[in-house]
């Protein structure tokens, strides 16, 4: 009888460890605890991840701001930019995801899967004040799924130093012969033409997506082509050409010597020294700057459109990066409320006065911070602009891309064959999510 | 019936238990769903057949992918084991700094993976990195060089790091197996007159047989499964010089593609168990 009883007594421990560790799998802490709805919040914590560049002081004192109102912590999960995205997908995927996540806007919502990842906010009271185009392109079928209450309608442009241009008489070039010739009079100056960061794989396919509105200007269907499996990036003789000659940079050493370790933070102080002379990017990008490197003027930088395939036409992104609330969160209502206080007029001016990386704005009466490069690109294209396939064409990997231009730069891989390479895994995802015509 | 045992048999029942729920549950489900077309995008789960692991052997950039792993596995397990025995003849001599040394070398492996590969992409950085500027010194300008953004150098400056990772962790496990060696052995070698190779190769090396079995083991499982510390560095990069099958696993999965990356996690997962077990066999065998 006591042998039987010393054996029930191990059989229950052993029942209560197997639960205790069960156990450890259920429940997310106490960020997700209980109901959000009412009752004491103080203490409960809204995780926001983003990549590393997204967030700012400002972000951080709007979020101190709100926790001293309503005693609920933002924790910000910074991710490296190469890697945001895979980050973000992966903790979504395991059911593990941050309360909210930065998103691109456009069609670039739709990797994040919005109709199961993505909370509707399309009720909310904010979105009355937001502009037409920042409710489209924060949109899926029909439903707003994103706040972009800080919008940036950008586009991007191969920034130069005008200084330096006009000290080595450089004409501002308008195809892609005169690029070159201002490349090479750069390189006789002692300067590197092209700050080019192939190690963060944002970045590279610029060179190939700025084609992107003189393809579609040539075939008004080429978005629907490629949505609908008709035709794949490989057959599109823009963005061939635009690798070809992009492949022609590097083997011509526009980039400089260290292109594939190069990465983006360091890009600041390396247009601003006059260490390199002139890098694609985003029309906000002196303001951000004159944020990052003391002594920077704004109005010292000039812009003009992706010269390559001797393109003249500005292409659009969808609104840059927009906010979501993950759907799956136990905290969806302490999100919203979250999202509330930051369309506040006061807190979007303080926002908008702080944050200069700002082009234009997305809230009806709140004034943005267009540069001057910014404006001088957008008034030289006059009707030339048109959206980029980045921000309209589904399962666009803009990473994949910058990632297989790699091997192109290394020779194993022809321009052609990143196309199709990339093509492959397009097709591959879009088969996987059931998408019409793959 | 073997009434003699300390403990009941249904003590096994926990870990029993346990080990079902948390590996040979997962398990088999994994190699379930690496036959079907789980992805984020889609609820519904379809059955594909063997089309994944088609996909993976027909496509050479995977091909590529399995040669890194196992060049990683098998440069870091000999580097490891030798500079390992080799500091371990060292620091088992009686001298002054030896348990200072023991635990400077040690150090490493109590780091993060992660702090290690940030601190070493510090290290190796082309314009501020120290091993260009210790070469500038040294004024051999003409060999510095971008170590991880060259195609040519980036696996092999990933795997000095993870030698000296791990070196001190291999040097550990020698030096206890070392100190195991009695000294009878030893002094019979020097009345004999053998050299100090004779004794490294026919005292030292045979009797360390089983500190290099754990090694070669618990080494080539963790260059076959080396994520982080590649995650960090390279991501894989450049030009796919440093992927290797759990960055791609990685990858994969955060695309959506579920099943196709657990497709790759099953082919390392056999993979890691044919080389562990081959090695375990081999090394046993000649131990009897």
């Amino acid at each position: 009888m006591k042998t039987r009883a010393k054996r029930l007594l191990a059989c229950g421990l052993c029942l209560g460890m197997v639960a205790g560790a069960l156990a450890g799998c259920g429940g997310k802490g106490d960020s997700t605890e209980g109901s959000s709805t009412s009752g004491d919040k103080s203490g409960k914590v809204l995780t926001v991840a983003a990549s590393q560049n997204w967030i700012v002081d400002v972000d951080k004192e709007l979020a101190k701001k709100f926790e001293e109102e309503t005693g609920i912590k933002i924790d910000f999960q910074l991710s490296p930019d190469d890697q945001y995205q895979t980050i973000v997908k992966s903790k979504l995927n395991t059911g593990e995801g941050p309360d909210i996540f930065f998103s691109y806007s456009g069609t670039k919502l739709k990797d994040f899967n919005p109709e199961k990842n993505m909370a509707d906010l399309s009720e909310e009271p904010w979105v009355a004040k937001l502009q037409k185009w920042a409710i489209d392109t924060s949109s899926y079928d029909g439903k707003l799924y994103a706040q972009n209450t800080a919008g940036v309608d950008d586009t991007n442009g191969v920034l130069y130093k005008k200084s330096v241009f006009e000290e080595n008489n450089i004409k501002v070039p308008a195809n892609y012969a005169e690029f070159k010739t201002a490349c090479d009079q750069l390189q006789a100056a002692g300067v590197t033409p092209v700050y080019e960061f192939v190690k963060d794989l944002w970045h590279t396919h610029y060179w190939m997506e700025g084609a992107s509105s003189l393809a579609l200007a040539n075939n008004p269907e080429l978005y629907n082509e490629l949505n609908t499996n008709k035709i794949g990036f490989a057959d599109v003789p823009e963005f061939v050409t635009a690798l070809e000659q992009l492949q022609e940079m590097e083997k011509a050493g526009y980039f400089g010597e260290n292109h594939m370790s190069n990465i983006y933070d360091n890009s600041y102080d390396a247009l601003a020294s006059g260490k390199y002379g002139m890098i694609i990017i985003h029309g906000s990008y002196p303001n951000e700057m004159a944020m990052n490197i003391d002594g920077v003027n704004p109005d010292d930088y000039g812009m003009f459109v992706s010269p390559l395939v001797d393109n003249e036409y500005v292409t659009l992104t969808a609104g840059g990066t927009t906010k979501c609330i993950n759907a799956n969160s136990d905290n969806v209502d302490l999100a919203k409320q979250y999202f509330a206080f930051l369309a506040e007029d006061e807190n979007l001016k303080t926002l908008y006065a702080e944050k200069t990386t700002y082009v234009s704005s997305s809230v009806e009466g709140i004034e943005a911070s267009p540069t001057a490069a910014f404006t001088e690109l957008m008034d030289a294209a006059g009707d030339k602009k048109n959206p980029g396939a980045e921000a309209s064409v589904y399962f666009y990997d803009g990473g994949k891309i910058s990632e297989l231009c790699q091997e192109m730069f290394t020779g194993s891989l022809s321009p052609k064959q990143v196309l199709e390479q990339y093509d492959e895994t397009r097709r591959a995802l879009a088969k996987d999510a059931g998408q019409e015509g793959f | 019936m073997n009434h003699k045992k300390i403990y009941p048999s249904y003590f096994i029942l926990l870990p029993l238990v346990l080990y079902v729920i948390f590996f040979i549950v997962p398990s088999a489900m994994g190699l379930a769903l690496s036959f079907t077309d789980w992805n984020a995008m889609n609820d519904e789960i379809h059955f594909v057949g063997l089309s994944h692991f088609k996909e993976i052997f027909a496509n050479q950039r995977y091909l590529l992918v399995i040669l890194n792993t196992i060049i990683f596995a098998l440069a870091t397990t000999i580097l490891k084991n030798v500079l390992g025995i080799g500091m371990a003849l060292a620091l088992n001599k009686q001298f002054k700094t030896r348990n200072f040394l023991r635990t400077l070398f040690f150090f490493p492996v109590m780091l993060s993976p992660l702090i290690i590969g940030l601190v070493f992409k510090s290290v190796y950085n082309p314009d501020t990195g120290i091993v260009n500027a210790v070469l500038g010194v040294l004024g051999l300008n003409g060999l510095q060089h971008d170590w991880l953004g060259d195609v040519n150098t980036a696996l092999a400056a990933v795997i000095i790091v993870e030698v000296w990772r791990l070196v001190g962790q291999n040097m550990v496990i020698y030096i206890a197996g070392l100190q195991a060696i009695s000294d009878d052995y030893l002094e019979a070698a020097d009345i004999d007159g053998a050299t100090a190779f004779q004794k490294l190769r026919y005292i030292i090396i045979p009797q360390l047989r089983p500190s290099i079995t754990i090694n070669l083991i618990l080494n080539l499982i963790a260059g076959l499964k080396v994520f982080d510390l590649v995650f960090v560095l390279t991501n894989g990069g450049p030009a796919r010089a440093t992927e290797v099958l759990n960055t791609v696993i990685y990858k994969e999965y955060s695309s959506g593609r579920y099943g196709f990356s657990t497709a790759l996690g099953m082919i390392m997962f056999v993979f890691t168990c044919i080389v562990a077990f081959s090695v375990l066999r081999a090394m046993t065998k000649e131990e009897d």
